[in-house]
């Protein structure tokens, strides 16, 4: 694979990872973030997060001795000319450290985000709680974290559906919609390997736990403007390809942005911690 | 001494750390439970004290002893890890152990009981570790165990060190007789207990007590290329899975809680467990994970099991410098669904698959001549420890076989091995088991 | 009769412009296609003057075309009279007769079974079309005392006056089976949610008789194109297709057929494993094993 052509990360049309436009005044989007078993979301948010602090996915779209001392030149004239917006991460299955730890790799400033751990206690804090006020204080924390959160990533959300048992309408209402329209841009990350959808039309039952994961995620979809998937090879384990990553459209509408998501396919590899892009 | 039994073995402490005189009183068979609890609150109450100085000084520093002779750092991320009680299975894990603060799920296919044995290896390497500092340290320790079952024999039910084959045992056994602090010996060396013994006879003793069979020395010498052994000495050993663990582990090197109370309950018992033993790596077992006999129906509702498992996520994480997490699911009583969501909530998986009738006879056909090498299933592995979730591919379905015999559990790559009987050829017969070393690497989902 | 004879085209841009009486119109949507392509068409043709009063339970912001926005609710009860305070009361419809009203709702998948007839007959009437996007791939959970009602789609499908239903733009059956198939693992492919899509029109009059018509729409310049339903599909092994071709008999007899559909083929055994690529060898005692030879090992 070393002779195959390295690819940058793009997402939307003006060829960057996350859009200006994006964080306009009154703005507000979602994209998706689909992993199965075998795959590991953390690079792309990483990636992610980079763009928002750096403005490029310094460690994915280039060698990593490179992005680094680039990040250091590029965060010094940023500081000037460029309104810093920060990061929020609020976590159901990592807690802070882990966070920190890949972020401290990454050479992102701890003052450029801040980390919602709900993983650490919140079984103990809350077990028993009325739901609708446990999900009212979340929302509060989220958004009192950072008034100038630009980037707000929720991993394993859905994972709330089963901590305060209740259905994915009351999760999406009461808890994505009102983070969404506080926060120019929601990432949601969420494991889909248990994903599969019979369809309304379908005879058979289907237990009540499966319906409301695939109503959760499936009302991601028609909520998020673009779906970045990853899954391992459908061939299995490979030496030098972990998995494909596809960029495509979401059910939401893009006509208010001047943007547009550009749909593409890549292969990745992850070795340690770096992520490499090919084309397929 | 009118009391003491003539053949009774006299537990010798090791002389390197303790002096002989104070344990040795500590250790008469009749009041030793009195003293050793007083001596074990001493302890812990020392400990407690000077362990809060510690952590307001250093919160960040692993609260382990950078000797715990279960830990070693991980070759593929230098995390340090512990022995899970299987070798093989470390190995598989990709760590030489699993690393600390990771959790293990053991997923089992069909209503065979493999998994048990990784279970109950993985809790008496535990126990093994906590005793490798000598007998007396069974109070203080370095390592304590905590096991999430309604079974309250789980203590009783552990296997012993393996003492090598029924010939080594024999051998060891004369050796031992001779070399014991018995009565009988005592008296005729003409030595009193009061007095020291000499360094050398102990280290070889405890050597024998605790794993250090020839077995092992033996693959040592055999592959001298293998440090392992030599810079981490007591950090893996080998079982027996006929014997049992004597003596059986007590209530200071093992909790039970059962985890069919409340949840608040578990999760606050469990965190005493690590408040009560700081300075402890603490492996948590959670066997036969929603059995129907222990768990009941609500349990299956992920609203139910979720919380439980994400409590416990979230305790072993807090706890990451010192806590791993050990569970074992009989994955056919559940749906996928459920079974993915588990899976998720542990750091890495593995789900053994035993053969099915037709594929256990052809094996046994194959190997008439050697049934040790009859492998008993498929393992897959579905996630590994850090490793995963730092994005690697590591799913690995039908590459590896397991086979589980009285002294091991076993895992080896996994191929078809050639039936003799079909390649009816006299000439060949030689050859055949050539063959079979090169069995060929098909990957095949039964 | 004359409405076979309708042009498809015209009849689905009465129904977008909302001059088609239809008080009802359902648009049924799916991963492959989100309906919000059918809304926004709605709004494109629609007259200006119509008052919008879009509900909310997925859109993170007023779309340009909504005049009002209302966030949805888990109370249907509550959502309705939020929406008919937005809506003229009867006396003051009949006074201001030719002013439209259009309430669109982005996901009526929110709303139960058990309370959607309700919801859709307090809200549709003659001077207010309620415009409903329903998504085929969220699937509901039926108690146990709805275990006999109708499903949220099937009522949704006899209530509507016209329904759309909207799907990607695919070139044959066994593409959108392929499709289909990725979809149910949430596997979303690239080339979906396009600008061209395939909107199946049906169209009830007023006696219930529905017609059905299947367009290919270009969401960028607003055009229909009306598709011809091509059911010809030619079976390979149909005689007709050789005939004039040659001079040989090619087709085959129903014995030959017979015949050729009994032959084992070789290589069944690796057919019958599941993963797939399984290599089956046996080693045979011709095989010359060469151990040192790299190139020997047959796999």
């Amino acid at each position: 694979m070393a002779s195959v052509q390295k690819q940058e990360l793009t997402l939307f049309s003006d060829h960057s990872v996350l859009a200006e436009s994006l964080f306009e005044k009154d703005v507000h989007q979602i994209i998706l973030i689909t992993h199965k078993l075998g795959t590991s979301p953390i690079w792309l948010v990483n990636a992610l997060v980079e763009t928002l602090v750096f403005g490029a996915p310094l460690t994915l779209n280039e060698s990593h001795s490179g992005a680094v001392n680039r990040a250091r030149t590029r965060t010094t004239s940023q500081d000037t000319n460029r309104i810093r917006k920060a990061v929020t991460i609020a976590s159901w299955i990592h807690n802070d450290e882990f966070y920190h730890s890949a972020f401290g790799k990454l050479k992102i400033d701890p003052s450029n985000y801040s980390i919602n751990d709900y993983l650490t206690d919140f079984v103990l804090k809350n077990h028993g709680k009325p739901a609708s006020k446990v999900l009212k204080s979340i929302v509060q924390e989220l958004l009192s974290a950072q008034s100038q959160t630009g980037l707000l990533v929720l991993e394993q959300p859905e994972l709330l559906m089963h901590l305060l048992n209740i259905s994915s309408d009351e999760l999406h209402l009461d808890f994505i919609n009102p983070l969404a329209r506080a926060v120019p841009l929601l990432v949601v990350v969420s494991y889909t390997e248990s994903y599969d959808n019979p369809g309304t039309e379908a005879a058979e039952q289907v237990p009540r736990d499966t319906v409301e994961q695939i109503r959760f995620h499936t009302g991601c979809f028609f909520k998020s403007i673009a779906v970045l998937g990853i899954k391992p090879l459908a061939t299995g384990r490979a030496k030098d390809i972990t998995g494909i990553l596809t960029i495509c459209r979401g059910g939401a509408t893009t006509s208010h942005l001047p943007v547009d998501v550009v749909e593409n396919e890549y292969l990745f590899h992850t070795q340690k911690d770096t992520t490499k892009l090919f084309y397929r | 001494m009118s009391f003491r039994k003539r053949g009774e073995v006299l537990r010798t402490p090791d002389a390197r750390r303790f002096p002989i005189n104070s344990t040795a009183s500590q250790r008469l068979p009749g009041n030793s439970n009195v003293s050793q609890l007083a001596g074990r609150m001493g302890n812990v109450s020392i400990q407690d004290v000077s362990n809060v100085r510690t952590a307001t000084a250093n919160a960040k520093a692993s609260q382990l002893d950078a000797r715990h002779p279960g830990v070693r750092p991980s070759p593929a991320t230098s995390q340090p890890s512990t022995a899970t009680g299987c070798q093989d299975l470390d190995k598989v894990l990709g760590h030489m152990g699993l690393p600390l603060g990771q959790s293990l799920l053991v997923e089992e296919q069909s209503a065979t009981d493999f998994s048990s044995v990784l279970v109950k290896t993985f809790a008496a390497q535990g126990i093994i570790h906590n005793r490798t500092e000598g007998s007396n340290s069974v109070g203080k320790g370095n390592t304590h165990l905590v096991v999430l079952t309604i079974n309250p024999f789980f203590a009783k039910e552990l296997p012993g060190v393996y003492q090598g084959s029924k010939k080594d045992v024999k051998r060891s056994k004369v050796s031992n007789a001779e070399s014991e602090v018995t009565v009988q010996n005592m008296l005729g060396s003409g030595t009193t207990v009061g007095k020291p013994i000499p360094a050398p006879a102990k280290d070889l003793k405890i050597a024998w007590r605790y794993g250090l069979n020839d077995g092992d020395q033996n693959k040592t010498l055999a592959k001298s290329s293998d440090t392992d052994l030599a810079t981490y000495p007591n950090y893996s050993h080998t079982f027996d899975i006929t014997s049992r663990l004597v003596p059986a582990p007590t209530s200071a090197e093992l909790t039970l809680i059962s985890p069919i109370q409340p949840l608040p309950a578990i999760l606050a018992q469990l965190q005493a467990v690590f408040r009560k033993h700081q300075n402890k790596l603490v492996r948590i077992l959670l066997p036969n994970l929603l059995h129907p006999v222990a768990y009941p129906p609500k349990y299956s509702k992920l609203s139910e099991l979720v919380p439980f498992l994400h409590g416990i996520r979230s305790v072993v994480k807090q706890n990451a410098d010192r806590a791993v997490l050990l569970a074992s699911i009989s994955s056919d009583l559940h749906s996928h669904s459920v079974l993915t969501m588990i899976e998720y909530l542990f750091d890495s998986a593995i789900n053994l698959e035993p053969f099915p009738q037709e594929m256990a006879q052809y094996l046994e056909r194959v190997y008439k001549s050697q049934p040790n090498k009859i492998q008993h299933g498929l393992l897959h592995v579905l996630k590994l420890p850090l490793l995963s979730e730092r994005g690697e591919m590591h799913v690995q379905r039908s590459d590896y076989a397991f086979k589980n015999g009285k002294k091991k559990f076993e895992i080896e790559p996994w191929g078809i091995p050639v039936d003799d009987s079909e390649v009816q050829d006299s000439k060949n017969t030689a050859e055949t088991p050539e063959v079979h070393s090169h069995q060929t690497n098909v990957n095949l989902d039964f | 009769m004359a409405s076979t004879s309708h042009n498809p085209a015209i009849l689905l841009r009465r129904v977008l412009s909302l001059r088609e009486n239809s008080p009802f119109v359902l648009v049924i949507d799916s991963i492959g296609r989100s309906g919000q392509c059918a809304l926004e068409e709605v709004a494109h043709e629609a007259e200006g003057s119509t008052t919008i009063i879009y509900v909310s339970f997925e859109t993170l912001q007023k779309p340009r075309y909504a005049t009002h926005f209302v966030d949805g609710c888990k109370s249907s009860s509550r959502l309705l009279t939020t929406i008919q305070s937005f809506l003229p009361s009867p006396e003051q419809s009949k006074l201001s007769a030719g002013s439209k009203y259009l309430v669109v709702i982005d996901s009526i998948n929110s709303i139960s079974s058990g309370s959607l007839v309700q919801f859709v007959t307090q809200l549709a009437s003659p001077s207010v079309t309620l415009l409903a996007v329903f998504h085929k791939d969220v699937p509901e959970y039926r108690s146990v005392e709805l275990e006999n009602y109708p499903s949220s789609l099937y009522l949704l499908k006899f209530m509507a006056s016209s329904i759309m239903e909207v799907r990607p733009f695919t070139i044959d059956s066994a593409a959108e089976q392929d499709l289909d198939s990725g979809l149910q693992k949430l596997d979303i492919p690239t080339g979906l949610n396009d600008s061209v899509y395939k909107l199946v029109l049906t169209n009830r009059r007023k006696s219930g008789r529905a017609l059905t018509y299947a367009f290919k729409c270009d969401a960028e310049t607003h055009s229909f194109t009306p598709i011809q339903n091509i059911d010809s599909t030619v079976d390979p092994e149909d005689s007709e297709a050789f005939e004039g071709l040659t001079t040989f008999n090619l087709g085959t007899s129903n014995k030959q057929k017979v015949a050729k559909e009994q032959v084992a083929l070789p290589f069944l055994e690796a057919q019958t494993f599941n993963t797939g690529g399984a290599i089956v060898y046996e080693f045979e005692k011709d095989d010359d094993y060469d151990e040192e030879d790299p190139y020997e090992d047959p796999f």
